[in-house]
């Protein structure tokens, strides 16, 4: 019980239900019903209701959620906790389907930046939704620019638009702040693998120089980032398969071998690529 | 393991004070004063190992304590005690968990499409999905 207590509250505070399949969250809504509350403290309690909540909401559970959100609005200040109006706001979204009642409780006040920041993401709705998104986000982070959560989200969204650049910027900054966050190091490898591919498909004239050590370079930094990733966490499978991707793109190799291999700087890829593709091979099969 | 240390560090600081009572009995009978002599040096040393095999015990019972991965496998800690210095390899523990410390960075909760992911879940059992 113990241990299904401790897994639980895990989930709610990393919020990692919201990439369940159908399957894990109705087998996770089914642990919190049989968990029950006996041992729990008030702390305890009132986190897994929270989740419950989400859980029950994304599960088609309306009912349970509006009780979750009832017990939750009894306890605390619905006036003075912006949690509970996101929870709030978010029932009269899914449920209600009343986008205005949903967006007015966000909108009461202006200093409550964690529900503008919810409040941004509505114009992703709209028919230029991804555009309108961005720039509520920029706006949003020019008033709340150390908000690192906004800053995913805005990375996330450039990368959709195929803006791999700005992403990898947009993912950066967070690493100012977290250093050591090597799920994100492993994203901005992503980005810097996802840029060269664009760039290498929008390359038409491929034997030209500057574009081939363009494309080299981006792919460096990919695996750069991706190394940082698995040197923070040995472990991490993503970051092994990322190293294992950018040291085993055959084709461009192949490519770029053959004319500009004696190129200090391809020359020096080359050979760093030859010895990762090996090495990250058998970590993958080994984890 | 702990349990036992603590059962005979227990029995040992019990039998030190039961020796230290029958002593001051027998110098009662005696009529001699216990600050001529004091404790006698036994009681003190089996009182000192009786501590410190308590201690011993109670350190040796702070575990790093199973857990559960997301996938509900109980997951063993490669290390008993403290976790290793070397962060690579700390962190070895949140990938067999599937949870890691940065993850709220990724999820974003406060950005979900909740509409859209009751969709899917209606979809992935078969409900009718209700369009608002």
């Amino acid at each position: 019980m113990t241990l299904l207590k401790t897994k639980l509250l895990k989930i709610a505070k990393s919020g990692v239900f919201q990439d369940f399949t159908p399957q894990q969250l109705s087998e996770t809504r089914e642990e919190i019903l049989s968990l029950g509350t006996d041992g729990l403290t008030t702390v305890e309690v009132y986190t897994l209701l929270e989740l419950q909540f989400y859980i029950s909401l994304l599960t088609n559970h309306d009912v349970e959620a509006k009780a979750c959100l009832d017990r939750l609005v009894d306890q605390f200040d619905t006036e003075k906790s912006q949690r509970i109006k996101l929870l709030q706001s978010l029932y009269l979204e899914a449920v209600a389907g009343d986008e205005k009642k949903a967006t007015d409780i966000l909108c009461r006040d202006p200093d409550e930046m964690n529900l503008s920041r919810r409040l941004t993401s509505f114009s992703r709705k709209r028919a230029n939704g991804s555009e309108s998104f961005i720039n509520n986000l920029i706006f949003y982070l020019d008033l709340n620019p150390s908000d690192l959560k906004s800053w995913g989200e805005l990375g996330s969204q450039y990368s959709k638009v195929g803006n791999y650049e700005k992403s990898v910027y947009c993912y950066k900054e967070i690493l100012l702040r977290e250093p050591f966050a090597y799920n994100i190091f492993y994203l901005v490898g992503l980005e810097y693998y996802h840029w060269f591919l664009q760039a290498d498909l929008n390359n038409n004239n491929k034997d030209k120089k500057d574009k081939v050590l363009e494309a080299v370079e981006l792919l460096s930094q990919a695996r750069n980032h991706f190394l940082r990733s698995i040197e923070i966490s040995e472990s991490y499978k993503k970051g092994w398969e990322g190293v294992y991707a950018v040291s085993n793109v055959k084709e461009f190799n192949d490519r770029i071998g053959g004319k500009w291999g004696q190129v200090k700087e391809v020359k020096k890829f080359l050979a760093d690529g030859d010895k990762l593709r090996e090495l990250s091979k058998s970590k993958i099969e080994s984890i | 393991m702990s349990k036992i240390l603590y059962i005979v560090g227990s029995i040992l600081l019990l039998h030190a004070g039961y020796s230290s009572f029958e002593f001051h009995q027998l110098l009662k009978t005696t009529h001699h004063s216990s600050t001529d002599s004091g404790l006698p040096s036994d009681i003190i040393i089996e009182v000192l190992v009786g501590i410190v095999v308590l201690v011993a015990g109670s350190l040796s019972s702070i575990e790093i304590p199973n857990f559960l991965s997301v996938d509900n496998e109980v997951i063993h800690p490669d290390h008993k005690y403290l976790k290793p210095i070397e962060m690579s390899k700390a962190t070895a523990e949140f990938e067999k968990l599937k949870i890691n410390p940065f993850a709220e960075l990724e999820t974003r909760i406060e950005f979900i499409d909740i509409v859209n992911k009751r969709k899917e879940y209606a979809k992935w059992s078969g409900q009718e999905v209700e369009e608002k």
